[in-house]
């Protein structure tokens, strides 16, 4: 076989083609780096262990899904525990609700308080809410002095406050969607993680099995506030995993906010706010940005780490190593994350780390969502 | 960098039968052994923040149509004609705003804007390069794979794979503007 201009391939690329022969420099480099970013085999099975060197037959019988998902949640370290009893409840029973097989995912409006509507989405015309179920597309609505609660199948319920606007995307038993076209809703579900999905025009929230409250203007620019469990905003190539006690900014055009505690002062929200708006190239912007960072970490607590552990991935350079060393004076690294790791922008490290701080939506979900899928 | 095993079509022809019969842990083999496939071809073409999602999405709807795959043996092609199908879903179906400012980070190579600097940037290049060489070149560099397992897992014969990776690298190399000493 010959390239485009007549010479033999075998000759030349054999790296490239298997591995062998001698390494391109150029290209062992591509594949250090690019490396980081590829499908990670450490599906938990059992920790040290990966579903790929289990997947041999001799080992493909030892393979248990259900004990899998378990044995993750009880071998992760004790900090993760800190996330709280709550966590562990919702967990609980939703993994009750897998065992006997929900079926039930219709949406419908259980409670109205004042002026509601509902707009059919064939119709397209306003008519009084009833309580009863949603179809797929309809908008549920409520005036100033309104409130109304939906129940999302078996999964949990939103309360919708005044002058809020939602339509329903989804409801299935593999998945919920809805938008939030504008105002306030309180979310509660029991389910497996990213069965519940809101969108708004900035940004998509993702339940990982939590309680939440997301507030959005027209335009999608909004705050979530998330009160118990976890939840993903994931928007232009960012995802922010908000845990309990922390607010994520949403903004239209922009990557999802840097989440920041309920309780951070009003410095370090304006601060945080700068960071993910300003560029890290203009100039100015880069005086500013070193002044904010200066701000939210001179001003940072222990329970402040999830904030900085995002902020390490949207920073380069000095300002990195600035959220690293303080990251490192409130936490330490865990294992098989290095100092050096993180400076370089290591995508594993920093997913290792943050699956440390329970910041992350580890593939063991996906198993469960196959059994959860599938009646398994 | 590890390069993975390779594995042969009888194997999976073995665990597709299992797998029917409704042994878990037969799909659970064969889930192992194309996921890096399913998450590169993926990668190549949607967000990358979508990518675990949609890998998720594709092995479920494998699993609900295994019945209907009429060859065993062929189970690696199909699976990935069904990840190109769902990356081309995705596309029809995204929001207007997602892809816009994927787009705009694609093009903005210049600054990181996915989480992980230089290889998001190198990424995003590669994602820029036509079809056959993005796809290949994602597979090898990303994902591990050798040329031989990238044919056996993707259809593909091995003369196109070898003939992808080879044009591909060189536009990579000339786009990312290192050249080459390939004279």
């Amino acid at each position: 076989m010959r390239d485009d201009d007549g010479r033999d391939l075998a000759s030349r690329d054999d790296y490239l083609w298997d591995g062998s022969g001698t390494p391109d420099p150029e290209i062992r480099r591509l594949e250090r780096l690019l490396g980081t970013l590829g499908h990670d085999p450490a599906i938990p099975l059992a920790r040290g262990r990966s579903l790929a060197s289990a997947s041999s037959s001799a080992d493909a019988a030892a393979i248990d899904l259900h004990a899998r998902a378990a044995s993750r949640v009880a071998r992760r370290p004790r900090r993760l525990l800190r996330l709280g009893l709550a966590a562990a409840v919702l967990v609980a029973i939703a993994t009750t609700l897998v065992a006997r097989k929900v079926t039930r995912s219709e949406w419908e409006v259980v409670r109205i308080a004042g002026s509601v509507e509902r707009v059919p989405e064939e119709s397209g015309r306003r008519a009084p809410a009833h309580a009863g179920a949603l179809a797929r597309g309809e908008i549920v609505q409520t005036s100033a002095d309104a409130e109304a609660t939906i129940r999302m199948g078996d999964i949990g319920r939103v309360a919708l406050g005044p002058r809020t606007r939602v339509r329903l995307e989804r409801s299935s038993p593999v998945g919920h969607r809805m938008e939030l076209l504008e105002g306030t809703i309180d979310a509660v579900t029991v389910a497996p993680p990213r069965l519940f999905v809101v969108e708004t025009r900035a940004a998509r929230a993702v339940d990982l099995g939590c309680a939440y409250t997301m507030e959005a203007d027209s335009t999608g620019a909004g705050l979530l506030h998330v009160t118990l469990g976890l939840v993903s905003v994931e928007l232009g190539g960012r995802t922010s995993y908000v845990p309990a006690g922390m607010i994520s900014a949403m903004r239209p055009g922009r990557p999802a906010g840097t989440p920041y505690s309920d309780d951070a002062s009003p410095a370090v929200r304006e601060a945080i706010a700068l960071l993910d708006t300003l560029s890290r190239v203009d100039a100015s912007g880069g005086v500013h940005r070193a002044a904010a960072l200066s701000d939210i970490l001179g001003a940072s607590r222990p329970k402040d780490v999830a904030t900085l552990w995002h902020l390490l991935s949207r920073t380069e350079g000095a300002e990195r190593a600035r959220v690293l060393r303080r990251m490192l004076e409130l936490t330490p690294l865990p294992d098989g994350v290095t100092a050096k790791g993180i400076l370089r922008g290591d995508a594993r490290m920093l997913d290792r780390w943050g699956a440390e701080l329970g910041l992350s939506d580890s593939p063991w979900w996906r198993f469960w969502k196959f059994t959860w899928a599938l009646g398994w | 960098m590890q390069l993975t095993p390779r594995r042969t079509p009888g194997e999976d022809a073995a665990l597709v039968r299992l797998a029917r019969g409704g042994d878990e842990h037969a799909f659970g083999a064969l889930y192992a052994r194309y996921a890096p496939v399913v998450h590169g071809i993926l990668l190549a073409r949607v967000p990358r923040h979508e990518v675990a999602d949609l890998v998720q999405d594709v092995f479920l709807l494998a699993l609900q149509r295994l019945g209907a795959l009429r060859e065993p043996a062929a189970f690696g092609g199909w699976l990935v004609r069904i990840a190109r199908h769902r990356a081309a879903d995705f596309h029809r179906s995204a929001r207007p705003d997602v892809l816009l400012l994927e787009a705009e980070h694609r093009e903005a190579a210049v600054e990181p804007v996915t989480d992980d600097g230089e290889a998001a940037r190198v990424l995003a290049v590669v994602r820029a390069l036509p079809d056959a060489y993005r796809e290949t070149l994602v597979l090898r560099l990303v994902e591990g794979l050798t040329g031989p397992e990238i044919a056996a897992r993707t259809g593909l014969t091995p003369a196109s794979v070898r003939v992808n990776l080879h044009r591909g690298m060189k536009l990579l190399r000339e786009r990312l503007g290192r050249g080459t000493a390939d004279a």
